[in-house]
């Protein structure tokens, strides 16, 4: 799956809950009943998610649109 | 305009081919405005019974909780304290969205309320209240605030420097008796009044009705510059929600009641347009200021999240404002972090990031907590795919 973010700018970041850093994982995301896998950070502990404003403003929106539309 | 369009609307909602995000946000702000944060039924203080009711509708309390207060304050003495007062959304919002059920849910509350004072006739000022009344409630006997200020109000003089045009909100199109009685009040205030080419029936939309500004952005801002355009005088308007939509985009416009309720010394015409949570907050204000003072009652109980004190900076303000999230979605995504743990952390920034779904939309709020309590917000953003996991 293609990448919609750069993950080198989310280093540092870590799971406050569990104290592990985030990692590149597949998570699914759903709308109006279709699911997808995207690469996204997350805790490899407690699988918490890190969804960054850019993918959450540009890919997601579009996709939510599309869906919207169909 | 609108009217075309809610029929197709309410056939696409029915076969659930209706985006859920178009009305989503004006949706949720009818849902604040009905539940216990606005929505009051009081007969008059001291009585039991009222022959009116004042219902000032959601956007006005919002845009100017003065005002509505001042408006009450002369009814109750034009009409010998016979009049109580409703606050509460007329249902435009799930009118406009075609969600019949929605719209069917807040109608039975009015009723109800209404029956409580003994069926009162209904004072209005909002011209989207005023349509929604006469549409689907004929039974209830409603009156215009203008009409009742225009045969009973007090008309000091006013400065004005220049002619100015008057905006008649698209929801009072056919209501020639409001538009005269606006004509005439801002006439005995000393307003020379130049008519836009389109106006009275003619009148255009300031993109608010049928929540067009939500359903198809481009299209709206098409509609409103060009009403903006029409005229380089100073616009007056008699709705809150026609007023805010042209002071955002700069046009020199003001409510009637800035003549009849505001500061002489200011120029209110360049007033900021008020933004949604500062909408929000003056309803809850206005509400909590009439209960004391009328009543002597106080508000229900707050909410955990309500404590939260959140610092904006400037940026940060425009952001959330530009991308529809409110104060109270922020303070739930931190409230719901700081209760569960669920948020991640960024040494070298020591900010932190969380999320919270209230109801559809996902918010993600980017913060860093600060010595004194309050959480500093860096950005917010939100979106309505779902997170699994
Ligand atoms: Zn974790």
């Amino acid at each position: 799956m293609t990448q919609y973010f750069d993950p080198a700018k989310y280093e540092g970041w870590v799971c406050a809950d569990c104290g592990v850093p985030l990692e590149m994982g597949k998570v699914d995301i759903s709308y109006l009943g279709n699911s997808f896998p995207v690469n996204l950070l997350k805790c490899p502990n407690c699988g918490l998610a890190l969804i960054p404003e850019e993918l959450a403003l540009g890919k997601l929106a579009e996709v939510e649109k599309t869906l919207e539309d169909k | 305009m609108a009217e075309p369009i809610k029929e197709t609307r309410e056939k696409m909602v029915e076969t659930s081919r209706m985006p859920a995000s178009a009305h989503d946000f004006a949706l949720r702000d009818m849902a604040f405005s009905n539940g216990e944060k606005f929505a009051l039924t009081h007969t008059p203080p001291q009585t039991n019974s009222c022959s009116y009711v004042f219902f000032p509708g959601c956007q006005l309390s919002g845009s100017a909780p003065d005002y509505t207060e001042k408006a009450y304050d002369f009814l109750r003495e034009t009409f010998n304290n016979d009049v109580g007062l409703m606050l509460r959304c007329c249902g435009a919002p799930a009118d406009w969205a075609g969600r019949k059920d929605l719209f069917a849910e807040s109608q039975a509350e009015f009723r109800a309320e209404h029956e409580k004072l003994g069926k009162p006739k209904v004072i209005l000022t909002c011209s989207s209240c005023y349509q929604v009344f006469q549409r689907h409630y004929p039974d209830v006997e409603i009156i215009s605030f203008w009409d009742v200020y225009d045969q009973h109000g007090q008309f000091p003089k006013r400065e004005f420097a220049a002619p100015v045009a008057i905006h008649d909100p698209c929801s009072t199109r056919y209501e020639s008796h409001i538009q005269d009685s606006i004509r005439s009040i801002l006439t005995k205030m000393g307003g020379e009044i130049q008519e836009l080419e389109l106006s009275r029936e003619k009148t255009e939309c300031c993109s608010f009705g049928g929540a067009m500004w939500l359903a198809n952005k481009p299209v709206a801002e098409k509609v409103v510059q060009r009403r903006i355009n029409e005229s380089p005088l100073d616009y007056v308007t008699y709705c809150a929600m026609c007023r805010n939509f042209f002071a955002r985009r700069g046009k020199r416009t003001t409510h009637l009641f800035d003549y009849i309720f505001g500061a002489t010394e200011t120029d209110l015409a360049l007033a900021p347009a008020v933004g949604f949570s500062q909408n929000h907050e003056n309803r809850t204000r206005l509400k909590e200021n009439l209960l004391k003072k009328l009543w002597s009652e106080t508000m229900p109980e707050s909410a955990a999240f309500e404590s939260i004190r959140l610092i904006l900076p400037d940026d940060v303000q425009k952001q959330v404002e530009d991308r529809l999230i409110l104060v109270e979605d922020m303070q739930k995504v931190i409230e719901h972090a700081d209760r569960t743990g669920k948020r991640m952390f960024n040494k070298s920034t020591q900010h932190y990031l969380a999320y919270f779904k209230p109801a559809s939309v996902t918010y993600w709020v980017e913060y860093a907590p600060q010595a004194d309590g309050s959480f500093l917000v860096h950005k917010a953003y939100s979106h309505r795919m779902e997170i699994g996991k």
